[in-house]
């Protein structure tokens, strides 16, 4: 059932009807499809396999050249964030980027085998508060697991995500994706993570699709397969703080790029879970939400489109069912983190629940596994 | 050859400045200028704003992204706002923008200024606009096409 029906008459199998019948005019002109979340919650209920968030999408594009409706009204924080990503793929722009958030103990360089790709986040810092703190954490587990230093750039250039899903500017989506590759190919850089779902789902899908060789030549992995693996392959293992004196009961909130957006050969929302399985001997008590996996609830914004009192009802619906679950609520979307706790300013009955990235979550409770003395101490 | 051909364009560069003027002191500074017959260059254009604390900081990156050199921002002094704190708000937000957005996107911070203009300053007004023109002009194109 589509999501934004529940604040809204909204229907999307309508709203397909009247294209399959030949209305598609009638569409675009009603500029109804302005108001998709694209949370593809409707492609997975969908008997026929229709990805709607794609027809949105597409849609978008066509309305912004047809109609006469002014598009930036429908633009949270008016634009601020998309123009910056629109400035950024133009040709002339080398971003200068603050790395003063870097801490000292980690090493960083601009040619080597690892990219953490740390998306907008030093952007956000306009408006939003302790967004560094994700970057900082995701940046600390890495150099902890790596030996080599980490490749972070100074000019790195926006995914073109909220372009690409909010105002379907193809052009600059492409434009972004372009200098992107080019950066990528001078470091040098074989694999690249990156905590940030929606740069993610952009790299790892969307890019393949623009040049044809991108998954070949480079591996994506979101923080979580990459310390997925780790833990599998016995690099890490799992420690309690100790601070804890007494339970904590958490929950884990999907955001939709990583779940109902990806192939279904992808299970990150398995793997994410088997870890915090793993958090429950440590004092940590894993809840599910009444929405979970590939039904959880929308976090009501999409690429900086529609932040409206519809929007805040539904972070208002999820905030409760949080509430239900725990006191810590993790998720791995920091446009997530910074809507949800958004709404958090606006109501003190949900203020208790801290809302952490899943980086800043673990960043405490990861241990290198060092082999040498393992070995010694079974010899 | 292309490098003098460069060196000529820059030569003709002729800046395009967007100045926002509040309406209740820069404004009528914009005004004391022309009716005092006070000489600047033709190269900005004026957007009347009702106070400085109107201009969000989006404005000032939409006209950077549409292809303007440069951007200025005008108000009354610290103190005399019509509006008592517009100001402060237009201060506390240009500081933001300048640290955060316009100094990471690798734009040189000269190209966006706030400066305080009162009714009285027509004088003032006609330099500034002259001394920011110079400077952008030295700079170059923003090349935003």
């Amino acid at each position: 059932m589509c999501q934004l029906s529940k604040v809204q008459i909204y229907t999307p199998s309508k709203i397909i009807q009247l294209i399959l019948e030949g209305f598609e005019d009638k569409v675009l002109k009603s500029e109804v499809l302005w108001d998709c979340l694209t949370c593809n919650q409707c492609l997975k209920d969908c008997p026929e396999n229709i990805n709607f968030a794609d027809l949105a999408r597409m849609a978008r594009y066509k309305m912004r050249h047809t109609t006469n409706k002014n598009v930036e009204e429908l633009i949270a924080h008016k634009g601020v964030y998309t123009t910056i990503s629109e400035i950024m793929s133009r040709p002339y722009i080398n971003p200068d980027r603050n790395l003063d958030w870097v801490p000292k103990d980690c090493p960083i360089s601009d040619k080597g085998n690892l990219l953490y790709y740390v998306g907008c986040l030093p952007f956000f810092n306009y408006e939003h508060d302790k967004v560094d703190s994700i970057a900082i954490s995701t940046l600390q587990i890495l150099s902890k697991i790596e030996k080599e230093p980490i490749v972070v750039f100074k000019d790195e250039v926006c995914c073109g995500h909220d372009l690409y899903w909010g105002q379907g500017k193809l052009k600059t989506f492409i434009k972004l994706a372009k200098k992107n590759l080019e950066m990528f190919e001078n470091a040098g850089v074989s694999t690249i993570v990156t905590a940030c779902a929606e740069c993610y789902r952009t790299l790892k899908i969307d890019y393949p699709e623009i040049f044809e060789d991108f998954s070949e030549k480079f591996e994506v992995k979101h923080i979580i397969e990459y310390i997925y693996e780790m833990w599998k392959e016995g690099e890490i293992e799992f420690i309690s703080s100790s601070e804890l004196s007494e339970e904590i009961s958490f929950t884990y909130h999907d955001p939709c790029r990583l779940s109902r957006f990806l192939p279904k050969e992808n299970n990150i929302t398995e793997k994410v879970r088997e870890i915090f399985k793993e958090f429950e001997k440590l004092n940590y008590k894993f809840n599910e939400m009444a929405h979970n996996k590939s039904n959880s609830l929308c976090c009501g914004v999409n690429s900086w489109m529609n932040c409206n009192e519809k929007s805040k009802a539904l972070r208002y619906k999820r905030m409760l069912e949080a509430k239900d679950a725990g006191t810590v609520m993790v998720t791995s979307c920091p446009k997530c983190r910074i809507h949800l706790s958004c709404l958090q300013k606006d109501y003190e009955n949900l203020a208790s629940i801290e809302i952490v990235d899943f980086s800043e979550f673990l960043i405490k409770h990861i241990k290198i596994i060092d082999k040498n003395n393992k070995k010694e101490e079974s010899e | 050859m292309p490098e003098a051909k460069n060196k000529a364009v820059k030569q003709d560069f002729e800046p395009d400045i967007l100045v926002f003027c509040c309406n209740w002191c820069s404004y009528a500074g914009a005004d004391l200028a022309g009716v005092s017959r006070f000489q600047y260059p033709p190269n900005m254009r004026i957007v009347r704003v009702m106070c400085s604390g109107r201009v969000d900081p989006s404005f000032v990156l939409k006209a950077l992204k549409e292809g303007a050199d440069g951007v200025l921002i005008t108000g009354c002094h610290i103190g005399d706002c019509h509006y008592i704190s517009g100001n402060e708000y237009a201060k506390e937000r240009f500081e933001k923008l300048h640290r955060i957005i316009i100094k990471q996107l690798g734009i040189n911070e000269k190209r966006v200024r706030l400066e305080w203009v009162s009714a009285s300053e027509g004088r003032r007004f006609a330099d500034l606009i002259t001394e920011f023109t110079n400077e952008i002009r030295g700079l170059g194109p923003l090349k935003f096409y």
